[in-house]
C-alpha cells in the first residue's frame, strides 16, 4: 500500500513536472554561480569540478541523472551524467552520445567541455530547434573526468604544463624496488615545476636568448655556452644520484584499453595487464552497460586535432566506416577553425591500447578524440606558432602571467643554481578569455555528431496480390542519419546484438520473408535463409549510413502485420500493415 | 614526497604475497554463493578437489591454500603453494613455478594429475621430489576454470569453455541447440547422415574412421558428419549453438584473438583468466609456469619468433630458445613421450605468461600421445552459413584451428606458423597407433531420430581426446612431478662464488665480489628484461648499525662506513646460464666498522646473502 501511495505520489509529481517545468528545475544559484549564467571563462579542480555537474544536475533534476560509476585509484568517485527527455522514453531505449574528458590528467579543459556540452543542450533545448530534435531523440552521457586523480594533483600539486599525465597508482619507473620515491621538488614553492640552469662560464651548452633573456637556446656545434640546463625542478629524494628519475605516477591512461594492448617494452604508459586500471575498468563497465551508445567522444588536449584511428597501421577500419568517420570529421574541420582532421597511427603517432581503438574495434562505435586547444588561436590567422611568436602573444595577451623569472636557488646536489620557466598553465590550455570559444565549437562538433545518430524510419509500405489469398507485402526501412545502426566494423565482428524485423501476424500467415537487392528486378528477392523464423529476421549489417532495407513478404490471408524494427542503437520502430482492407 | 615513498616501499612485499594475504576458506566449504554449494546439491568436481585441497593444507605443515578470486559461475578460484617445512609463513618470497591445469574444461584429467604432482611433492620418502621444495616453491592451480570442468563432469556434453551466454549462430537465442546424447549412452559423438550432398566417406583403409572424399581421386561423399544431436531450435541445422561458453584458454592478452569464436567479449573479460594473469602479476617471484592443456611445447622443439623487431612476438626470442630448448629436451628424458603437439599463442596463458609477464613459459598436452586435431565442424558449419547468407565471413573456424598438415617433423625450432599447425604425426612404429588411437571410437551403431529418420551414431567420443588414459594417470603425475624438480633444479641461483677485500690506505678498503648463476636458466627471460617484469636482480651492501637488531641497506648518506665510490646496490646484469659471472666492486671507508653484508635480491626473493670481515 505504502508502495503504491509512493508511486502515486511520484506520478503525481512528474505529472506536476511535466505541466510546469520552471518549478520543476531547481535553483538557478549554486556554490559556483548561477548555472544559467554560467561564464565558463575558467577550469575547475575535482571539487568545483563535482560541484558544477551536481549544479547542473540540480538545476535540471528531471532531465539529468547523475551516478558514480566507479572510484578512482585514490577513491575519487567518477561521475556519469545521464542527459535526456523522459518523455521522449527510456535514456537506454535511444541512440546515444557517450562523452569523456580528461583522461590524461594534466588535459583538464576536456571536462569543462564535456559538461559544457550537456550544459549548453540544456539550456537551449526549448529555443534551437535542432537542439530540441536531439534532446527529444538521444541520450547524451557525460564523464567530465575520467582520471579525477589526475585532475587532483594536476591542480593541488606543483606541476608543469605536462605533468600529471597519468594516474597516481604508485609505479616503480626505475625499477629499484621503490614507487614514487623521487619526483619532481617545488623548490621554490611557487605551485609551479619550471627548469633548472646552472651558469658554468666557458663550459656550458645553452646561451640565454639574446632577443628574449627569459629563453635559453643551445649553443651551435663549436660554440661555448655559459649555462648547462639540469631539467625540471627537484633534488635527489632517494640518494640514488639521480634527481626526479622517479616521479608519480608514470603510466598513461589511455594505453590501458583492450583492442591493439601491447605491454610496455612496446607501448610505454601500459599497466602490466590491459584494463589494470580501476577508472578504465569502470568506464568500460559503463560502456558494455549502455549498447546504446553510438557515438563517442574523448576529449584531450592539445594541437586541435579531430582524430580517429585505428592507432596502428596494422588495424583495418572497414571502408564504410572510413567514409562515415571522414564525413563527420570533415565536418568538424569547418566547425573547429585551425583543427585538423586526422589519423592517430599515419598522422600523429602510433598507439597501442587507445580507449577510442577499443571502443570502435572492441565495441564498434565510431569514436574520435579531439585535442582542444591550439596556438593557432593566439592570433586568430593559420600558420605555424613557434615558440618565439607564442611567447609574444602570451607576453602581450596574458601580460607576462605564463613566465617564471629566473631566480637563484642553493641546490643540494648542483649548488648555486637559477630556477624558472613557463607556468603550469601555460602552453596547453587558452587563457580564460577563449575558453568559452574553445567549448562551445568542441560541443557543436559533439552534437553535430550526436544529430546524425542512426534513426530508422518506415519511408514505404506496399501490398500487391500474389495469387489467390496470397500477397506480398513489402516494406521500406531507411536510416535517415549519417552513422549506421552498425557499423561494418560492429557487422564483421559480430559485435553486440544485430537489428532485427520482427513481424506479428493477425488474420494471416508470414510464409516467407526475403530481402529486396534490386527494386527494379522484384525477381532478384534473396529469400531469408531457412534457419530464420520469417517473423523474426536478425540484420546483422543493420542499416547503413542513409541506408535503405526493403523487405519482401509472402503472406497467406488477410489481416493484419504488426511490424517491429529493433535495435541496439536505434530508436525501435512500429509500424503496421494492413491486407485486404 | 618521502612519506608516500616510504609508504609504497612496502608494496612489493604486500604484494607479493596478496594470495596469502587473502584467508582462504575454511577447507572445502567455498561461499554460498557457489551454486554447488550450501543448496543440498552434493559438491561438484571442483568443489570436490578444493576440499582435497584444503585436507592436504591443514594436515601438510608445508602447504597452503590460497584463493585467488571467484570464477564467473561463483567458485572459488584456489592455488596449493608448496614450500619447504616451515617457510609458509615466510616474509621472503622464494624462487617459484606455478603449475596451471583445468583451464580446459574438457580436460579433467589434467586436474587428477595436478593433483598427483601435488600429493608427489608432499611425500617426503627420501630422493623424491619434495626434496626439491627446498630450493624453490611451487605453484599449483588444479581447476583454472572450474565453471567448465563442473561442467564437463556432470556432462555430456564436455565443455571447454565456462559457460558463460553465447549466441554463436546470432539467431538472438544463445546456446539454444547444444549436442544432444541421443542414444543414452552418456557420452556425445558423432552422426552420420546418408545423404548424396555430404562431403564425408568412411575411410577404407581404416574401418569405422571417416575422411573427406577426394574428387581428384573420383570419391563422392556419402555422408554428412555433424556432433551427436537434434536440431533442438528447429532452424535446420545441428547442434550448432551449444553452450560452450568463452574459452579462458583464449582470453588472456598476448595475440588475444579479439572477436574470434570463444575468445571473449574482451581481453581478460572472464573472471577465471582475468585472476590468473593477476596472480602471476602479483607474484613476481614465479619463474616459471608449467601448464598443462591443448599446447605443447615440451614434446617438439619450442616456437622461434619470426615476428620483426618492435612487434609482440610470435615465439621465443632468440636469446631464451636454447634455454627452452634444453627444458624441452629435459622433458623428453623424464616422460618418454613422443614428438608432436601444437603450441598456439593466439590469447593463450603461457605465451602471455612469457610475452606480457617475462616468465619461462612452458606447456605440456601430458598424455602418451598430442590430442589429435578433432575437426571443428561446428565452426565449419557457421563459417558455411556465413558464406551462403553473404555476410563475408572468412572460414571461422579453420582461422582459429588450422588444418591439419602432413609436414615431417622439423629438427631446428619451429617457427610460429610451424607452431601454430598440429605438428605431423609420427610415421611409423607404436607411436602411430598411439597417434591413431586417441581419444575413445565407437563403432557406428543405426538410431532412429523421431521426426528426422535413419542415422548412424559412433565415431570419436567428443572431449575423450582431451582425457587421458586412466591407468597412466599416476604415471603421468609422477613423470611430471619428477620434471618439476629437476626444473626446480635449473631455476635461477645467482650466488656471491667470492669476495675479496683489499686494503688500500688505512680504514679504506675495496670489496670486489664476484656473483656467478649456479642455476641453469638466466635470471630474467630475455622477454623480462624488456618488459623489466619481474625486476632485475640486485647486489646490495647491507650493514647492521649498533643499535638496531636488523641490518638495512647501506645509503650514499652513511658515514659508517662511508661509500667513498660505488653504490650501495647495483643491478646484476648479463648473467645468462650456469657459470656466468658479474662482479663488482666497491671502496669503503670503514671507521671502525669490521663487517658489512652482500645481498642479492629479486622482487623481495633472497638469492644469497654472504658476510664480509673488512
Amino acid at each position: 500500500m505504502k508502495t503504491a501511495t509512493l508511486i502515486l505520489c511520484a506520478a503525481a509529481w512528474t505529472a506536476a513536472a511535466a505541466e510546469l517545468p520552471s518549478q520543476a528545475e531547481a535553483p538557478r544559484k549554486t556554490a559556483i554561480g548561477e548555472i544559467d549564467n554560467l561564464p565558463w571563462d575558467r577550469f575547475y579542480n575535482y571539487p568545483d569540478l563535482v560541484e558544477l555537474a551536481r549544479a547542473i544536475q540540480r538545476r535540471w533534476p528531471k532531465y539529468v541523472r547523475i551516478e558514480e560509476i566507479g572510484r578512482s585509484f585514490q577513491g575519487r568517485a567518477i561521475l556519469a551524467l545521464t542527459v535526456h527527455d523522459p518523455e521522449t522514453g527510456r535514456a537506454e531505449d535511444k541512440p546515444a552520445m557517450y562523452v569523456d574528458g580528461n583522461i590524461h590528467g594534466n588535459e583538464i579543459q576536456g571536462a569543462e567541455a564535456a559538461l559544457y556540452t550537456a550544459w549548453y543542450l540544456l539550456k537551449h533545448r526549448k529555443n534551437a530547434p535542432k537542439l530540441r530534435k536531439i534532446f527529444e531523440r538521444c541520450t547524451l552521457y557525460v564523464l567530465p573526468t575520467i582520471n579525477p586523480d589526475g585532475r587532483a594533483f594536476w591542480f593541488d600539486e606543483a606541476n608543469t604544463t605536462h605533468s600529471s599525465r597519468g594516474g597516481q597508482i604508485p609505479t616503480d619507473n626505475d625499477g629499484d624496488g621503490r614507487y614514487d620515491e623521487d619526483g619532481p621538488n617545488d623548490l621554490d614553492g611557487d605551485g609551479n615545476l619550471c627548469r633548472m640552469r646552472k651558469r658554468t662560464p666557458g663550459e656550458g651548452n645553452y646561451k640565454i636568448d639574446p632577443k628574449d633573456p627569459r629563453r635559453m637556446i643551445p649553443c651551435k656545434p663549436g660554440e661555448k655556452g655559459d649555462w648547462i640546463l639540469l631539467g625540471i625542478e627537484g633534488i635527489d629524494d632517494d640518494g640514488d644520484g639521480r634527481i626526479n628519475e622517479d616521479g608519480p605516477g608514470g603510466y598513461d591512461p589511455n594505453r590501458d584499453w583492450g583492442s591493439d594492448w601491447q605491454p610496455s617494452w612496446l607501448q610505454w604508459g601500459a599497466r602490466p595487464l590491459p584494463f589494470g586500471l580501476p577508472e578504465s575498468r569502470a568506464v568500460r563497465d559503463f560502456l558494455l552497460r549502455h549498447p546504446n551508445i553510438a557515438g563517442v567522444q574523448s576529449f584531450h588536449n592539445f594541437g586541435g586535432m579531430i582524430l580517429r584511428g585505428p592507432g596502428d597501421k596494422n588495424l583495418p577500419y572497414p571502408g564504410p566506416d572510413r567514409a562515415v568517420y571522414d564525413a563527420i570529421g570533415k565536418k568538424g574541420e569547418s566547425l573547429l577553425p585551425f583543427y585538423r582532421y586526422m589519423v592517430l597511427w599515419r598522422d600523429l603517432y602510433g598507439v597501442h591500447g587507445g580507449e577510442i581503438d577499443w571502443t570502435y574495434l572492441g565495441l564498434g562505435i565510431l569514436s574520435f578524440t579531439n585535442e582542444l586547444w591550439t596556438w593557432e588561436r593566439w592570433k586568430q590567422s593559420e600558420g605555424k606558432v613557434d615558440r618565439k611568436t607564442l611567447d609574444e602573444y602570451e607576453d602581450r595577451l596574458a601580460f607576462g602571467a605564463h613566465f617564471v623569472p629566473w631566480k637563484e636557488f642553493d641546490h643540494p646536489t648542483y649548488g648555486r643554481i637559477e630556477i624558472g620557466g613557463s607556468t603550469k598553465d601555460s602552453g596547453r590550455i587558452p587563457p580564460g578569455f577563449l575558453i568559452r570559444e574553445m567549448l562551445h565549437r568542441n560541443a557543436s562538433f559533439v552534437l553535430y555528431h550526436m544529430e546524425e545518430l542512426p534513426e530508422v524510419v518506415c519511408t514505404g509500405k506496399k501490398v500487391e496480390q500474389a495469387d489467390e489469398n496470397l500477397f506480398y507485402v513489402t516494406v521500406t526501412l531507411r536510416n535517415e542519419r549519417l552513422i549506421p545502426t552498425r557499423t561494418a566494423q560492429a557487422a564483421a565482428k559480430r559485435i553486440g546484438r544485430p537489428d532485427v524485423l520482427e513481424v506479428r501476424a493477425d488474420g494471416c500467415r508470414v510464409l516467407a520473408a526475403g530481402e529486396v537487392r534490386d527494386p527494379f528486378r522484384p525477381a532478384a528477392t534473396k529469400l531469408f535463409p531457412p534457419r530464420f523464423d520469417p517473423g523474426r529476421i536478425p540484420i546483422e549489417r543493420g542499416l547503413g549510413s542513409h541506408g535503405k532495407l526493403e523487405i519482401r513478404y509472402l503472406v497467406e490471408g488477410t489481416g493484419r502485420l504488426r511490424f517491429h524494427y529493433r535495435g541496439e542503437k536505434i530508436r525501435d520502430l512500429a509500424f503496421e500493415v494492413r491486407i485486404g482492407h | 614526497m618521502i612519506l608516500p615513498s616510504l609508504l609504497f616501499a612496502f608494496l612489493p612485499a604486500l604484494t607479493a604475497f596478496p594470495a596469502t594475504a587473502v584467508s582462504s576458506p575454511p577447507l572445502g566449504s567455498p561461499p554460498s554463493s557457489n551454486p554447488a554449494q550450501g543448496d543440498g546439491k552434493p559438491a561438484d568436481f571442483p568443489a570436490r578437489i578444493r576440499k582435497r585441497l584444503g585436507a592436504l593444507a591443514a594436515s601438510k605443515g608445508n602447504a597452503l591454500l590460497l584463493r585467488y578470486g571467484t570464477s564467473r559461475e561463483g567458485r572459488p578460484l584456489v592455488a596449493l603453494r608448496l614450500t619447504r617445512a616451515g617457510a609458509v609463513a615466510d616474509a621472503h618470497p622464494r624462487p617459484s613455478i606455478l603449475v596451471v591445469a583445468g583451464l580446459d574444461g574438457r580436460r579433467i584429467d589434467d586436474v587428477e594429475v595436478a593433483m598427483g604432482v601435488i600429493e608427489a611433492f608432499l611425500d617426503t620418502k627420501e630422493g623424491g621430489p619434495a626434496e626439491a621444495l627446498s630450493k624453490a616453491d611451487l605453484y599449483v592451480i588444479p581447476c583454472a576454470n572450474p565453471d567448465g570442468l563442473a561442467a564437463t563432469a556432470e556432462g555430456p556434453p564436455p565443455t571447454a569453455g565456462n559457460g558463460a551466454p553465447l549466441d554463436e549462430d546470432r539467431d538472438l537465442r544463445e546456446g539454444e541447440d547444444p549436442p544432444d546424447d541421443l542414444n543414452g549412452d552418456g557420452r556425445i559423438s558423432w552422426m552420420r547422415i546418408p545423404d548424396p550432398g555430404g562431403e564425408w566417406i568412411e575411410d577404407p583403409e581404416r574401418p569405422g574412421r571417416m575422411r573427406k572424399a577426394d574428387p581428384s581421386k573420383n570419391e563422392r561423399g556419402r555422408f554428412l558428419l555433424v556432433p551427436e544431436g537434434k536440431d533442438d531450435d528447429g532452424d535446420g541445422l545441428w547442434n550448432e549453438d551449444p553452450k560452450g561458453g568463452v574459452l579462458p584458454q583464449r582470453n588472456f592478452p598476448h595475440l588475444y584473438p579479439e572477436h574470434s569464436r570463444g575468445a571473449g567479449a574482451f581481453v581478460c573479460s572472464e573472471p577465471c583468466a582475468r585472476a590468473l594473469a593477476e596472480f602471476c602479476v602479483a607474484n613476481p617471484a614465479i619463474a616459471a609456469v608449467l601448464v598443462f592443456g591443448e599446447e605443447d611445447n615440451l614434446r617438439g622443439d619450442p616456437r622461434g619468433n619470426d615476428a620483426g623487431e618492435r612487434r609482440p612476438p610470435t615465439g621465443i626470442l632468440p636469446e631464451d630458445l636454447p634455454f627452452l630448448k634444453e627444458c624441452a629436451k629435459l622433458y623428453r628424458e623424464l616422460t618418454k613421450v613422443g614428438p608432436g603437439g601444437r603450441d598456439r599463442w593466439e590469447g593463450r596463458f603461457h605465451a602471455t605468461a612469457y610475452a606480457v609477464l617475462g616468465r619461462w613459459p612452458l606447456a605440456t598436452s601430458l598424455g602418451p600421445v598430442p590430442p589429435p586435431e578433432v575437426p571443428d565442424l561446428v565452426g565449419a558449419e557457421l563459417a558455411r552459413i556465413e558464406r551462403e547468407e553473404g555476410k563475408g565471413g572468412k572460414d571461422r573456424s579453420l582461422a582459429r584451428n588450422p588444418p591439419a598438415t602432413r609436414k615431417p617433423p622439423k629438427t631446428k625450432p619451429r617457427t610460429a606458423k610451424e607452431a601454430s599447425r598440429p605438428s605431423s604425426r609420427p610415421t611409423s612404429g607404436p607411436d602411430e597407433r598411439k597417434a591413431r588411437e586417441a581419444g575413445e571410437w565407437l563403432p557406428w551403431k543405426p538410431f532412429r531420430i523421431p521426426g528426422f529418420g535413419e542415422v548412424e551414431i559412433g565415431g570419436l567420443v567428443l572431449g575423450s581426446a582431451q582425457r587421458l588414459p586412466k591407468d597412466e594417470i599416476p604415471t603421468i603425475a609422477r613423470t611430471q612431478a619428477a620434471f618439476l624438480s629437476a626444473l626446480i633444479d635449473r631455476l635461477p641461483a645467482p650466488r656471491i662464488s667470492k669476495v675479496e677485500v683489499r686494503s688500500l690506505a688505512k680504514g679504506v678498503v675495496e670489496v670486489e665480489a664476484l656473483v656467478a648463476n649456479e642455476g641453469f636458466l638466466p635470471p630474467l627471460t630475455e622477454m623480462g628484461k624488456r618488459l623489466r617484469n619481474p625486476r632485475k636482480p640486485r647486489v646490495e651492501i647491507w650493514i647492521r648499525d649498533p643499535d638496531r637488531d636488523e641490518p638495512r641497506l647501506l645509503t650514499p648518506a652513511d658515514r659508517r662506513p662511508k661509500l667513498l665510490i660505488g653504490r650501495p646496490w647495483n643491478f646484476l646484469e648479463g648473467l645468462r646460464g650456469k657459470g656466468t659471472m658479474r662482479r663488482f666492486r666497491w671502496i669503503l671507508s670503514t671507521k671502525g666498522v669490521t663487517r658489512i653484508e652482500l645481498r642479492i635480491l629479486q622482487e623481495g626473493i633472497l638469492h644469497d646473502r654472504k658476510e664480509v670481515r673488512l
